[in-house]
């Protein structure tokens, strides 16, 4: 049935398959009950089993059923609607893809998929803050890739620090009064300490939490979580 | 000898370095924050309230009942309680004449301006949450604009609550407190705000 399904739909309405990987398919052909689809995320030809696959669209009407695969005419011209609506999420959820794929290295690129195809970006997009280039589970990975989680995002408070420290320096600059020099020089202590006490702590933080820790002077954080 | 002027009571640590709780009470209006706490404090905090200052949800109807309230809603969830007399309607109907103020969108763009009218802008200023304290001082500006304002226990998070120092510590929030401590250490040098 899913053979005849995809086959009805192909080129019309815009679809994903979903195993233990997530696919973006293209250009599918079915032979013997295997699927053969160029994946339109990472252009690779995948030739993947359909008795053990699920079949994913993004509106109503967009599977149809047996008394409609023999009328098909009709069903794409009554639920045009649905099957455009269908493809707009598709090309945008593609489109998501692509941004995170130039952020991203090839090795994520699955993960990407499947982020993006569950919604459940949340976990990529402070990854991208960070810089890293490796889309990493942060409840479930290895003791290297925490480490380097963690090297990253000392890296990032750095770097806000030392942005801050420039503010903070053009400020008293600009004021030019010594009362206010001496307190912001007591801020800019303050600030430091306060970032050398969260650097010293942060390995006492677990690593999924990390993203709703960060120095309480040295706010806004990048990370929004809470606002 | 303050009995013209207002105080704005801050929630910080720094409250606790100075026995100035009858100088707060002396106060014609004293001005607290949030879930403030003067019972145990009163040597530095004083037991005096005339306003809250508050984010909604930490708002109790004992103390809406007693004082007037400066209610803030979060301007992100300002779509669902409007600006928002149906919010107050619902919720706090038998104390409506309690609520002074309640915060509007366009209090946003003048917090901002509030900023900016003495400091330069900064990286994200367009995004950030500009902290309950730093807010109060906009409302009481706008409410009493005639009024000497002083101000105490404000040191915008270098520590926590001064009855619980372990609040917010470290947490990521879009507060931009450094900013904040620079524009308030800027309205003191100005003599708009005074410290007590």
């Amino acid at each position: 049935m899913l053979s005849k399904i995809i086959q009805a739909i192909n080129g019309k309405i815009k679809f994903c398959l979903r195993n233990d990987r997530t696919f973006f398919v293209s250009d599918c052909s079915i032979n013997d009950n295997i699927i053969t689809f160029t994946d339109d995320v990472d252009y690779i030809e995948y030739k993947e089993d359909l008795n053990n696959i699920d079949l994913i669209t993004f509106a109503n009407k967009t599977i149809p059923t047996q008394i409609d695969l023999d009328n098909i005419k009709s069903f794409f011209e009554v639920n045009a609607e649905d099957h455009r609506k269908n493809n707009i999420t598709f090309d945008e959820l593609l489109q998501k893809c692509n941004e995170y794929k130039k952020i991203f290295n090839k090795q994520s690129i699955s993960k990407i998929k499947e982020a993006v195809l569950y919604n459940n970006t949340l976990e990529i997009d402070m990854l991208a803050k960070l810089g890293s280039k490796d889309v990493i589970s942060l409840e479930n990975c290895s003791s290297g890739e925490a480490s380097l989680i963690t090297t990253l995002y000392v890296k990032l408070i750095d770097e806000k620090l030392n942005k801050a420290l420039i503010e903070l320096n053009q400020c008293i600059s600009d004021m030019d009064d010594k009362e206010f020099e001496q307190e912001a020089i007591i801020i800019k202590k303050d600030l430091i300490d306060n970032v050398n006490d969260f650097k010293r702590s942060i390995n006492n933080i677990e690593l999924k939490d990390l993203f709703n820790n960060w120095p309480t002077l040295l706010n806004p954080s990048p990370f929004n979580i809470h606002v | 000898m303050y009995d013209a002027d207002i105080i704005i009571v801050g929630n910080g640590e720094e409250l606790l370095r100075k026995k100035n709780g009858y100088k707060i009470d002396m106060f014609g209006k004293v001005v607290r924050l949030g879930r403030y706490v003067t019972e145990g404090f009163e040597e530095y905090s004083g037991k005096k309230t005339d306003i809250i200052s508050t984010i909604y949800w930490k708002l109790d109807e004992e103390r809406l009942r007693k004082h007037k309230v400066i209610l803030n809603v979060p301007l992100s969830y300002q779509h669902n309680f409007l600006e928002s007399e149906d919010y107050i309607s619902r919720e706090y109907s038998d104390y409506r004449e309690n609520i002074l103020y309640l915060n509007k969108l366009e209090d946003k763009e003048n917090i901002k301006q509030m900023y900016l009218d003495i400091m330069p802008a900064f990286d994200g200023i367009d995004v950030v949450n500009f902290s309950l304290g730093f807010k109060t001082f906009y409302f009481i500006q706008k409410l009493f604009p005639n009024q000497k304002i002083y101000a105490t226990g404000f040191d915008f998070f270098k520590t926590g609550w001064y009855w619980d120092p372990t609040h917010n510590r470290n947490d990521s929030n879009m507060h931009p407190y450094l900013y904040e401590r620079l524009w308030y250490m800027k309205m003191k040098a100005k003599g708009v705000i005074n410290e007590l």
